[in-house]
């Protein structure tokens, strides 16, 4: 009803501007409004979480841009593994909770925050500080650990993965919102936005044996996410992507956010101290279309707190 | 005394299936206490080491049965409990078919304790984990409550065992406990000599015979106003039983309980004496003989259980490990270790792996099996070693990059290495925690590409921060790093 709601209302104003294509609502309104188009990609630096957060949403236009009253969202973080949030192996838990309650704060009707972790969920979720952050926020925290809760999908154009098995509230939603960490990983060399998105994949084991790569260049053309923030406050610079203890990790206060997936890993990358050319599945995505590793193309905007 | 009795044992009973269903996943005191306070897993420890959780349990359940005789039995015991529910049945179903007194069979029963004292003594638990009642009535619970790591063979022995309880509780009412119970064998001979006793009046007595209906252990010989007192469970419902108030809990003459308690004290120290320095003798024989199976492998014990030989000589199999296990990742079969070590719980890493930072079943084991073991000890503890067969592995043989065993290692005992051009496993086995996760999230099939193999005792890990990763997989790094913003940004 809502969907239909927001549909109609997009097509009312579209018309009124005399527009009468579906142009996506964030150029109607906002920045676009005010003759100003927002940045490609938002770097930002040298403080919490929550105010690298708050000063790369500002620059994108503010989070009407992404969520309107009534819809319902999906906060995707990284909560991976069983490890406390100093180790770096899950995403901030202070930067969900800004997400989600600036979801929260744009009206929307319902926040959910999952993750299929690779740990005990119910642990996993605990201790990583997101369970709660994220609740306090005002997020419905539910599980992803059953079957019963992902639907078969098609993967456009995919090369290796053609169809796999989604959470439905990610199928279903109206906002997805993917919020990995930046870190080391041991199968695909970084673990950033594109990879973070098995997490709302049940069989991602099979991607392990058919070809890791491919399947994450593949996937990211399944749905891309309305927005990706990439937390790269504490950056696991080995030993990932679970860490075995502090000494993997960088204090790095750095924050990455772009609606382009491809754009944000070459960025975040980068910010790792590796070459975006070295990793497979960035070349790949960049190679499908998915979006644009070519960092001197875009419209970054640069700003340090 | 009935009511108190049974609201008691409903509450106890209540807590036990709690525990045992395994719904919790981090146990309070109150939860952990109903392990901790049985008799048997209790004294079975405080033979190995003594805590103040296991000398507490054996010193109340003693000092009851000095004073009051086998209350345990009805008070404490879940086994009972579940009798006293059948046999209250047949009371509902049977009013007619009254027990009677029987003679009883105390010497058959010191033949089973002996029994189990001396297969426990050599270092099988089999008989003790058949018969003793904690740990038959919480592995039955654990089979049915919990969704854990139990084989169909322990699920339908299971079946079976509570069957024949409810079967032997039903037609001959506390049967098991004064024939075949070890723990009731300890306590009978605890309540030959004890304080206060059920004592019929001769002058009072109508010869009604309801007491002796009433009693389901059959000790009571209304006839000749007799009570074997060693079989009695410390229901009372005989005293409820009698219009007469013929029967009573009595205090026995002083003079004559001075004299027999010392001699039960002494004797009971001697008996403890001998189980101890038996045990502590045959251990060491049997240790060359019998703890050392003539296979490839071992089984992966789960945490604090230290050695083969100290865990086969201490687990009853009573599952609460088991049903703690988050992950449930313990498990038992029937016969892992061959039969004389029945159904103990091995860690089972097709069905799940051991969370690095958890030690929930270091904190249930009640008879010391499992030994305490903190989260930070416990990162370190080497329950096996990491063995990697390359022929089986995709990344190795295949040229396809898995490496899914190197995420979900904690230690990196299993990293990356690049095999021509491919993103490859190598493993450490010296840093290897044992936990499983290599193994458990291995795709290679039929047959795993890695795996844990058990130690027959574990040891520290080496330090994973100061470990040297042979040819370890690094990331090319950045070139043409470009300092637009103040050397702010590499872009």
């Amino acid at each position: 009803m809502n969907r239909r709601e927001f549909i109609k209302k997009s097509i009312q104003a579209a018309a009124a501007a005399g527009a009468y294509t579906m142009l996506p609502a964030s150029k109607l309104f906002g920045a676009a409004a005010e003759g100003k188009t927002p940045p490609h990609l938002v770097a930002v630096k040298n403080s919490t979480p929550a105010k690298m957060y708050a000063a790369a949403l500002a620059a994108m236009g503010g989070i009407s841009q992404f969520v309107r009253r009534g819809q319902t969202v999906v906060v995707k973080p990284n909560i991976g593994w069983d490890v406390t949030p100093e180790l770096g192996g899950n995403t901030n838990p202070q930067l969900v909770e800004a997400v989600v309650k600036s979801c929260v704060d744009a009206g929307a009707k319902k926040v959910y925050v999952f993750d299929h972790t690779c740990d005990n969920w119910k642990k996993t979720y605990k201790t990583s500080g997101i369970e709660d952050a994220a609740k306090k926020a005002g997020a419905l925290v539910v599980s992803a650990a059953s079957e019963s809760d992902y639907v078969n999908v098609k993967v456009p154009g995919g090369k290796t993965l053609k169809e796999t098995k989604v959470h439905k509230l990610a199928v279903e939603s109206d906002v997805f919102i993917n919020v990995p960490v930046l870190k080391n990983h041991g199968s695909s060399g970084l673990t950033i936005a594109m990879k973070n998105l098995m997490g709302i994949v049940w069989n991602r084991w099979s991607w392990h044996a058919t070809g890791l790569h491919q399947c994450i260049a593949d996937f990211a053309a399944y749905r891309k996410p309305d927005l990706n923030i990439v937390d790269c406050y504490r950056v696991m610079k080995a030993n990932g992507p679970r860490g075995v203890s502090k000494e993997d990790v960088v204090l790095m206060k750095t924050l990455i956010m772009s609606k382009d997936m491809v754009a944000a890993d070459a960025a975040s990358a980068k910010i790792a101290g590796a070459d975006p050319e070295g990793i497979e599945y960035i070349k790949i995505a960049d190679a499908k279309g998915i979006g644009t590793m070519n960092l001197d193309s875009i419209n970054i905007r640069r700003i340090t707190l | 005394m009935k009511p108190a009795r049974i609201i008691i044992s409903l509450i106890y009973g209540a807590l036990f299936a709690v525990f045992f269903s395994g719904a919790v996943h981090e146990y309070n005191a109150l939860l952990q206490f109903v392990p901790k306070s049985q008799f048997m897993p209790a004294l079975l420890k405080s033979i190995g080491g003594i805590t103040i959780a296991s000398f507490a349990a054996v010193f109340i359940t003693v000092l009851a049965a000095l004073f009051f005789g086998r209350v345990y039995c009805s008070y404490v015991c879940p086994l009972g409990i579940f009798q006293d529910f059948f046999i209250f049945l047949r009371y509902k179903f049977n009013p007619k078919n009254k027990f009677k007194y029987s003679k009883g069979y105390f010497g058959f029963h010191l033949v089973i304790l002996a029994a189990a004292v001396l297969t426990y003594a050599a270092g099988v638990v089999s008989v003790m984990a058949v018969l003793e009642p904690y740990s038959a009535a919480s592995r039955s619970a654990a089979s049915f409550l919990s969704r854990s790591a139990v084989s169909a063979g322990v699920f339908w022995y299971s079946v079976f065992f509570v069957l024949f309880m409810a079967a032997a509780a039903f037609f001959k009412g506390r049967l098991f406990c004064n024939t075949l119970c070890p723990a009731g064998a300890v306590l009978a001979l605890i309540a030959k000599k004890s304080v206060y006793k059920i004592k019929i009046d001769g002058d009072k007595c109508t010869h009604c015979n309801r007491c002796e209906a009433a009693c389901k252990a059959v000790c009571i010989d209304h006839k000749n106003l007799k009570v074997d007192f060693e079989r009695c469970v410390g229901c009372f419902n005989c005293i409820s039983a009698c219009k007469d108030d013929a029967i009573g809990y009595e205090k026995v003459s002083v003079k004559k309980k001075d004299n027999t308690k010392r001699k039960t004290i002494k004797k009971l120290a001697v008996f403890t004496a001998a189980a101890a320095g038996l045990t502590l003798f045959t251990k060491e024989i049997f240790a060359f003989k019998s703890a050392i199976p003539v296979k490839k492998s071992v089984p992966v014990l789960p945490p604090g259980a230290g050695s083969v030989h100290h865990y086969n000589s201490h687990c009853t199999a009573c599952h609460a490990c088991v049903t703690a296990c988050p992950q449930k990742v313990i498990g038992a079969n029937m016969a892992e270790f061959g039969v004389l070590k029945l159904m103990q719980p091995v860690m089972n890493y097709s069905v799940s792996y051991c969370l690095y930072g958890c030690n929930e079943c270091t904190k249930v084991c009640p008879t010391g099996a499992l030994e305490p073991v903190s989260i930070k000890e416990k990162k370190s503890v080497q329950l096996g070693r990491v063995h990697l067969i390359k022929e089986n592995c995709i990344s190795w043989s295949d040229g396809k990059p898995c490496t899914v065993c190197t995420e979900h290692c904690p230690t990196k005992a299993v990293y990356t290495v690049l095999h021509n051009n491919v993103a490859a496993p190598e493993i450490i086995p010296d840093i290897c925690i044992g936990c499983g996760a290599c193994e458990y999230v291995c795709p290679a099939v039929p047959h795993k590409a890695i795996f844990v193999d058990g130690l027959k005792k574990q040891v520290k890990a080496g330090d994973p921060v100061k470990a040297h990763r042979p040819g370890e997989w690094k990331l090319t790094p950045v070139k043409n790093e470009k300092k637009s913003s103040g050397g702010d940004f590499p872009f």
